[in-house]
């Protein structure tokens, strides 16, 4: 908060101010939230989190001519040469406007593990607690001023280890507002919803205001004998979801304000509905949102098919397709794509051999991920597999490449470094790197 | 200790004690000194003795580093951390009432006793050993595990076992499991057992080897198990040869990611890190062991763990402790000033036969314990690093769930669902209390979560409709009443005219519950609350 509102916030926050209508010192609060058509979002970024490991070879990655090829086929994109799976036929449409990467290479096969590998950069083990890359995205390109949070979560999967849903040494001030979600099928009238923006039930809003007044005016005493500690942090987090309950910050999450067309045409599911929801949040500022498929909702066990790989992956594909190809164009017409980077991938990709129970295992050795918008060249492809798909023959890319790539696409040095919490500095990306510049704008 | 030294010692701790209380008379000083001289030089009591040897170093390192120490905290400020510390929740309101009209000198270390010898206390060691060993980032699906630590946690405290024998039992306990013996122990399937450690740990020996160092030792090997630590001594060798020890742990049958069934081969003393060739076993400090056929690589263990002379065990208990009651541990590594002060609580654990509650009724009564958390603007930078000033530290999940429920009269309510998602707000990861930072998603939990509500609703609570309808208390009553329950403090002058103002200038019956509701949500969302001071 400026200097400027906080002084118009504690004029409000004086006790006992019964009557005063529900905007009276919200709106002091308010004033601190960005325009933001008044202040132009620098890069912004979604991932699209395939959680489970999406199978490349049913995707994006095709081995048709040989056994491990499966009983999909390719189909020709609106670039010539490149050719995906016939089960995203909108993408293929749109791959000018994508770079595939289709030699990862990495060595985690556990999906906590891998999970945190990709989206740290570092491996899971010892004492540092290394951020994701949400929240160092967060870190580095949030607007102080804007009431939404730096990084935000859409249906994230559960049960997964909640470091992966932290911030790391960077702090709980970066860590993600999860949002929506769930086990069952969405409705057609779902949307992601922040938990605990309301206040309880039986109370309404003048007494909801009057009760955060009583609150900020009594912490005064307390903040002002004990200067130091992690209650000063805690007053900042108080404040900021003061600023998220505030209607025009909480409206971002509002998606009856989309026209019930545009709803439909990004699928009324949990990942459809949670890409619309990103879109609207990197339009007001959010430099870093994430939205999960496969975590458990959208009535599909998710992307890891061990048993059942051909029947499960067109019907997410189904919902992928829609909801990716929706976005991109939306992201465009509104001006956006060029300052959006949107990122595909999972933890790790599948094996090329078919198991016993028509699935496929997990397989980091080969596999593929996806960017395209801002700070990418579109229309390409890096590396290559062999052709029976078990091996990187050109141009393998590790976690670390692919997250400097990320950072730089951003604007972001990955060779910055930030103070850990064992007094260490750690740098945003490993400096072993090679980022792939080629594809960088 | 030659009889010069005692003299002395008991001379200090006679005057640091009175200190310690009140102060009042003057004269008591003298009387009181006489007393605790005879009493200390007879009993030659471990734990007053090591409050002095505390309060001596403390006193010498504030005096080379010209820190004035802050004053003595308020009898509410050491009640209610006290309780926080050892039990982990706030004090009843009745039992602050109490305290605080008790005129006795030694009141605080007679509260400090009550509490260790009661089930909070169990309670509260249960649930800091139980994230210990089954620390939150590790655990995906360990649903019943948790309950099997549970009972072999509590079984172990209630019994007051002490810290070596408990580290020895979870070391050595068996580990040949089958779908019909989980635990282990043919013939009692349902006696506890900490088995939970190593299936959470996969039963791999070098899953195992990183956490008992971790635990047991305070050595952070992981890093080692990649590549040459940085900056520390250990090697990839090093931690190989450690995790040789727990080589012979083999799973015999997994289903489903989970180790069903498992054995142990005590033939087995080499273990190999990934592309790189087996290492044998070997202590932390590179000595080889005698290795007799009968024992198994982690029977061995156990014993070089806790066998007195090694340099760790002790040391990291002790650093654990001190933690739990200051936010950090005593001295480490990067800060070692009070190195030789955990050297020589170290040796008073060993030689109380690694008695836990001797360590802990010798912090609780040091003058660094007893000091207040509010800041001056006299104060050093360095004031909280060499404990002159009581650190500001975020309290656990599992003590602000029970701070709420003891503040607002909540248990006879049960509200399992609202529980457990408040608490899942709150199960973090980061372990460090002093530098644990709220999320968004916390604070909205707090001002407007169901648990949290349905303990400031004045329809649905018992307890405050109690508080807010009796006719026979005032307005001032009333109000001291809420901040002692959540504060542990009667509140001040200024508060009391504030909020008794507020309370009086209600139109109506049902005006004047609600603000008491009002009252209790501001009190449970404030700082001085949700932080232990």
């Amino acid at each position: 908060m400026n200097r400027q509102s906080r002084r118009a916030f504690s004029r409000y926050s004086v006790a006992g101010v019964l009557g005063v209508s529900h905007s009276g010192w919200l709106r002091a609060l308010a004033d601190s939230v960005v325009d933001p058509h008044q202040h132009p979002p620098r890069r912004s970024c979604i991932l699209l989190w395939m959680h489970g490991g999406p199978s490349q070879i049913d995707t994006f990655d095709l081995k048709s001519g040989h056994e491990n090829g499966g009983p999909f086929r390719e189909i020709q994109t609106n670039v010539p040469g490149i050719h995906i799976g016939e089960h995203l036929p909108r993408i293929a449409e749109q791959m000018h406007r994508l770079t595939l990467v289709r030699s990862m290479s990495t060595k985690e096969g556990d999906h906590a593990r891998a999970t945190f590998h990709i989206k740290t950069g570092y491996p899971p083990q010892g004492p540092v607690a290394y951020p994701p890359i949400g929240a160092l995205v967060a870190r580095h390109l949030s607007d102080a001023d804007c009431a939404l949070p730096g990084f935000v979560s859409i249906s994230p999967a559960r049960g997964l280890t909640p470091s992966t849903l932290g911030a790391g040494f960077l702090g709980s001030r970066f860590a993600p507002l999860t949002v929506g979600g769930g086990l069952a099928e969405a409705s057609d009238a779902y949307a992601p919803d922040v938990p605990g923006l309301d206040a309880a039930p039986g109370i309404d809003g003048p007494r909801a205001q009057h009760r955060l007044d009583l609150l900020l005016s009594h912490q005064r005493t307390f903040l002002a004998s004990h200067r130091d500690g992690p209650h000063v942090a805690h007053q900042a987090a108080v404040e900021a979801a003061i600023r998220l309950m505030h209607p025009d910050a909480r409206s971002a999450f509002d998606l009856d304000e989309e026209s019930p067309s545009l709803r439909d045409a990004y699928g009324r599911t949990h990942f459809g509905q949670g890409c619309l929801l990103a879109r609207r949040l990197v339009e007001r500022g959010v430099p870093f949102v994430e939205v999960t498929l496969g975590g458990s909702n959208d009535g599909t066990s998710g992307w890891d098919t061990h048993y059942h790989n051909f029947e499960a992956v067109p019907r997410l594909c189904r919902v992928l397709d829609t909801a990716w190809s929706t976005l991109l164009d939306d992201l465009q017409s509104r001006g956006l794509l060029d300052d959006t980077l949107v990122i595909w991938a999972g933890e790790f990709g599948r094996t090329p051999k078919i198991n016993q129970m028509q699935g496929r295992d997990h397989y980091p050795t080969a596999w593929s991920t996806a960017l395209a918008g801002g700070g990418i060249h579109g229309g390409g492809v890096v590396g290559r597999t062999s052709r029976d798909g078990t091996a990187v023959e050109d141009r393998p890319v590790s976690v670390p490449d692919f997250l400097a790539t990320v950072c730089l696409a951003l604007g972001i040095d990955p060779g910055e470094s930030h103070v850990s919490n064992v007094g260490r500095p750690i740098h945003i990306v490993d400096k072993s790197a090679r980022p792939l510049t080629e594809i960088v704008r | 200790m030659s009889a010069a030294s005692v003299v002395r010692e008991a001379d200090h701790h006679a005057r640091s004690f009175v200190i310690q209380t009140t102060r009042r008379c003057v004269f008591r000083v003298v009387v009181l000194g006489a007393c605790a001289h005879s009493v200390i030089a007879t009993a030659g009591d471990p734990s007053s003795m090591a409050t002095a040897r505390i309060d001596d170093f403390c006193d010498r390192v504030w005096r080379e580093h010209s820190i004035q120490p802050a004053a003595e905290a308020t009898d509410s400020e050491y009640a209610r951390r006290l309780s926080l510390d050892i039990t982990g929740s706030i004090p009843h309101a009745a039992d602050m009432r109490t305290f605080l009209a008790d005129r006795s000198e030694i009141k605080r270390l007679r509260f400090a006793h009550a509490m260790l010898g009661g089930a909070g206390h169990v309670r509260h060691q249960m649930t800091v050993w139980h994230r210990l060993l089954l620390p939150p980032t590790m655990t995906p699906s360990v649903g019943r595990w948790h309950a099997d630590l549970d009972a072999w946690l509590a079984d172990q405290l209630r019994r007051d076992v002490p810290y070596d024998l408990m580290a020895h039992e979870l070391l050595t306990t068996t580990v040949t499991i089958s779908p019909e013996i989980p635990n282990g122990r043919p013939g009692r399937p349902h006696d506890p057992s900490p088995i939970a450690f190593y299936r959470v740990n996969e039963f791999k020996p070098e899953n195992l080897a990183a956490r008992t160092a971790s635990v047991l030792l305070g050595i952070d090997l992981d890093c080692a198990q990649c590549h040459d630590h940085p900056w520390k001594p250990w090697t990839k060798d090093d931690f190989a040869a450690f995790a040789a020890f727990f080589a012979g742990v083999e799973p015999t049958i997994i289903q489903s990611g989970q180790v069903v069934a498992a054995t142990e081969r005590r033939d087995r003393k080499t273990f190999a890190l990934p592309n790189a060739s087996p290492v044998n076993a070997r202590f932390l400090d590179r000595r080889t062991p005698d290795w007799p056929t009968s024992s198994s690589g982690r029977e061995l263990l156990a014993r070089w763990v806790t066998d007195p002379g090694n340099p760790y065990f002790a040391r990291t208990a002790v650093n654990r402790m001190w933690s739990q009651f200051f936010g950090v541990p005593l001295a480490t590594d990067e800060d070692p000033t009070f190195m030789e002060l955990l050297d020589e609580l170290a040796e008073v654990f060993v030689s109380t036969g690694y008695d836990v509650k001797v360590v802990i009724r010798a912090v609780v009564a040091t003058r660094a314990y007893q000091m207040t958390s509010e800041t001056t603007a006299a104060d050093h930078p360095d004031q909280e690093r060499y404990f002159a000033r009581m650190r500001v530290r975020a309290l656990s999940a599992e003590q602000l769930e029970a701070s709420i429920e003891r503040a607002a009269g909540l248990s006879g309510i049960v509200m399992p669902v609202a529980r457990a998602t408040f608490l899942a707000h709150f199960q973090g990861t980061e372990p460090d209390a002093a530098s644990r930072q709220t999320s968004i998603l916390q604070s909205l939990e707090l001002l407007n979560g169901t648990f949290v509500a349905a303990a400031t609703n004045e329809h649905q609570s018992d307890w405050l409709k109690g508080l807010a309808e009796a006719p026979w208390l005032s307005a001032s009553e009333r109000v001291e009443h809420l901040f002692l329950a959540t504060c542990s403090r009667v509140p001040s002058r200024e508060e009391q005219m504030h909020w008794c103002d507020l309370l009086e200038s209600c139109s109506s019956v049902e005006d004047a519950k609600a603000t008491v509701a009002d009252v209790l949500w501001v009190l449970l969302n404030s700082s001085e609350f949700l932080f232990n001071h």
